[in-house]
């Protein structure tokens, strides 16, 4: 039996040090939530979740750079461990196997896993994508063409009009010259667009506003689509693979 | 000569892109590579049976017999014989340009040879290190009846298989990106000389379902023992692992996984 290292401690320490990050900024998140009466504003949501994910993705890091060391150590109790005070810490570091409920994680989650690997898009073959990337830039290019650039709308946009998009953004937003129409019409919009909005456009570019915020406030989960990227779930072990190279079974 | 490597998993959704960036990485094409790989086990020694089994009271083994087993089982190592499948088209053309083969027309049967050598490799050195060392030895083998050759040698045929892939060269670090295909077993005989199955690669069925690859960063060392040569060696791979973190994880092989020797018997 090794000792352990100051450098495990040290590892070991972190990890500790990542997980009560990862705590608090969940009961953060459960705190802001259960206390503010409307629910906390869409950007604040979002900053929490960011930074749970951040936090998220440094611990699996840490947990797969120290791997070795976290697989092959194991806990035993010293004689001075006061068993009996401490019995539930005691069966909670020694228990080997997941709690039960988080077994279910586990499985539900490698249930996702499979699926995604059965139903999900498979890769595409050497010749699907050469023929892929040999149609894409004519593709595009005839995509390009039918826009005009250096505006902030696209035409299909401008057709149904520019009042009814949502943007986001609060700057001016230049809007693309029409062929068809006539020259007076898109001078005038330029001149709005560029000096008099706040008399002659004022309301209606007030009204964008508005309603482009309650939008977005509204519908907070339409952008929020999960993908969540899953590899080398399936694959054979190393091991077993290079057992198989060597002895021939 | 010594082998150092470091191993890595390449999944079949990355396999392409993983070529294009090792062809950056190495500034070369891949070259491709098809390797029939026999594998052969030695037969017990004979004596191994006269001695005293383990028996006695508590199944403990009188030490002077426990050593002579051991010294009867040791060296017991699988060895290989790897035949290299080497197309024998040439590629290049009449005014000296090497012909672009987009991979896809396999070699035509008839015009491929088979380049055989035997190969033998040791277990691992053991401890914790930053890549896998071993020693290995190839040997070309040009004409005569290799099965029957390493029958009186006292190997045995065990299976085949095949390993198809991509070889990459930088510097003294070769990169070998590979998978393993299953052959259909025949006997020891028929396993040297049939080939018919070159034609139908694809249709080979593969060890990992998956359709993962393998890769495997190797340097040869001739004089593994050298310290100076062995630290270039390690350095080299230490730096083509870090150059390679963003695309693969390169990692020293499991020893248990790469050992070579016959298990003990008795």
């Amino acid at each position: 039996m090794a000792d352990i290292s100051p450098d495990q401690v040290r590892t070991l320490d972190q990890t500790r040090q990542r997980l009560l990050a990862l705590h608090t900024s969940l009961i953060a998140l459960r705190s802001d939530i259960a206390t503010q009466s409307p629910l906390p504003s869409w950007p604040a949501l979002q900053t929490h979740a960011n930074l749970i994910s951040n936090n998220l993705q440094t611990i699996a890091t840490q947990l797969s750079e120290h791997r070795e060391t976290f697989q092959s150590a194991v806990t035993f109790p010293l004689p001075q461990f006061p068993g009996k005070e401490r019995s539930f810490i005691l069966e909670t570091l020694l228990r080997t196997k997941l709690e039960p409920n988080v077994d279910e994680w586990v499985e539900e989650g490698e249930n996702i896993a499979l699926l995604q690997r059965k139903a999900g898009p498979q890769a595409l073959s050497h010749e699907d994508l050469i023929a892929l990337w040999q149609w894409a830039p004519s593709a595009a290019n005839s995509e390009a063409r039918k826009q005009k650039w250096g505006a902030d709308f696209t035409l299909g946009e401008k057709q149904r009009g520019i009042s009814n998009v949502v943007t986001g953004l609060r700057r001016e937003l230049v809007e693309p010259p029409d062929d068809e129409g006539s020259e007076e019409d898109e001078d005038e919009e330029y001149e709005v667009t560029d000096e008099d909005e706040d008399e002659v456009e004022g309301d209606g570019d007030g009204d964008k506003m508005d309603v482009e915020l309650t939008k977005t406030e509204t519908n907070p989960g339409a952008s929020a689509q999960i993908t969540p990227i899953l590899r080398n779930t399936n694959q054979m072990p190393l091991q077993s693979v290079h057992k198989f190279m060597m002895t021939g079974r | 000569m010594h082998e150092f490597a470091l191993y890595g998993l390449v999944s079949r959704d990355d396999h392409d892109r993983t070529l294009q960036q090792l062809a950056g990485y190495t500034r070369m094409q891949p070259q491709e590579t098809t390797e029939i790989h026999l594998v052969f086990k030695p037969r017990k020694p004979l004596g191994l049976d006269h001695l005293p089994s383990a028996g006695g009271s508590q199944g403990v083994m009188q030490q002077d017999v426990q050593k002579l087993k051991t010294m009867l089982n040791a060296g017991l190592y699988y060895m290989q014989l790897i035949g290299e499948i080497v197309p024998q088209k040439s590629l290049v053309t009449e005014n000296g340009d090497v012909a672009m083969s987009n991979g896809n027309d396999d070699g035509k049967p008839d015009t491929s040879a088979v380049r055989w050598s035997l190969d033998f490799k040791d277990t691992p050195e053991p401890g914790k290190q930053a890549v896998s060392t071993r020693l290995v030895s190839r040997i070309p083998m040009n004409d005569g009846n290799f099965v029957k050759f390493l029958d009186n040698f006292g190997y045995e045929y065990v299976s085949r298989y095949m390993v198809v892939g991509s070889r990459f060269y930088d510097h003294d670090t070769s990169l070998f990106v590979h998978k393993v295909l299953r052959l259909p077993q025949v006997p020891a005989d028929e396993a040297l000389r049939d080939t018919s199955f070159l034609t139908k690669t694809s249709e080979l069925p593969e060890q990992d379902g998956s359709g993962g690859y393998l890769i495997q960063a190797s340097i040869d060392v001739v004089d593994g023992n050298n310290p100076d040569l062995k630290d270039r060696a390690t350095r080299q791979l230490l730096a083509l692992k870090e150059a390679l973190r963003q695309a693969v994880e390169l990692t020293p092989g499991d020893r248990l996984a790469l050992d070579t020797r016959v298990p003990l018997t008795s």
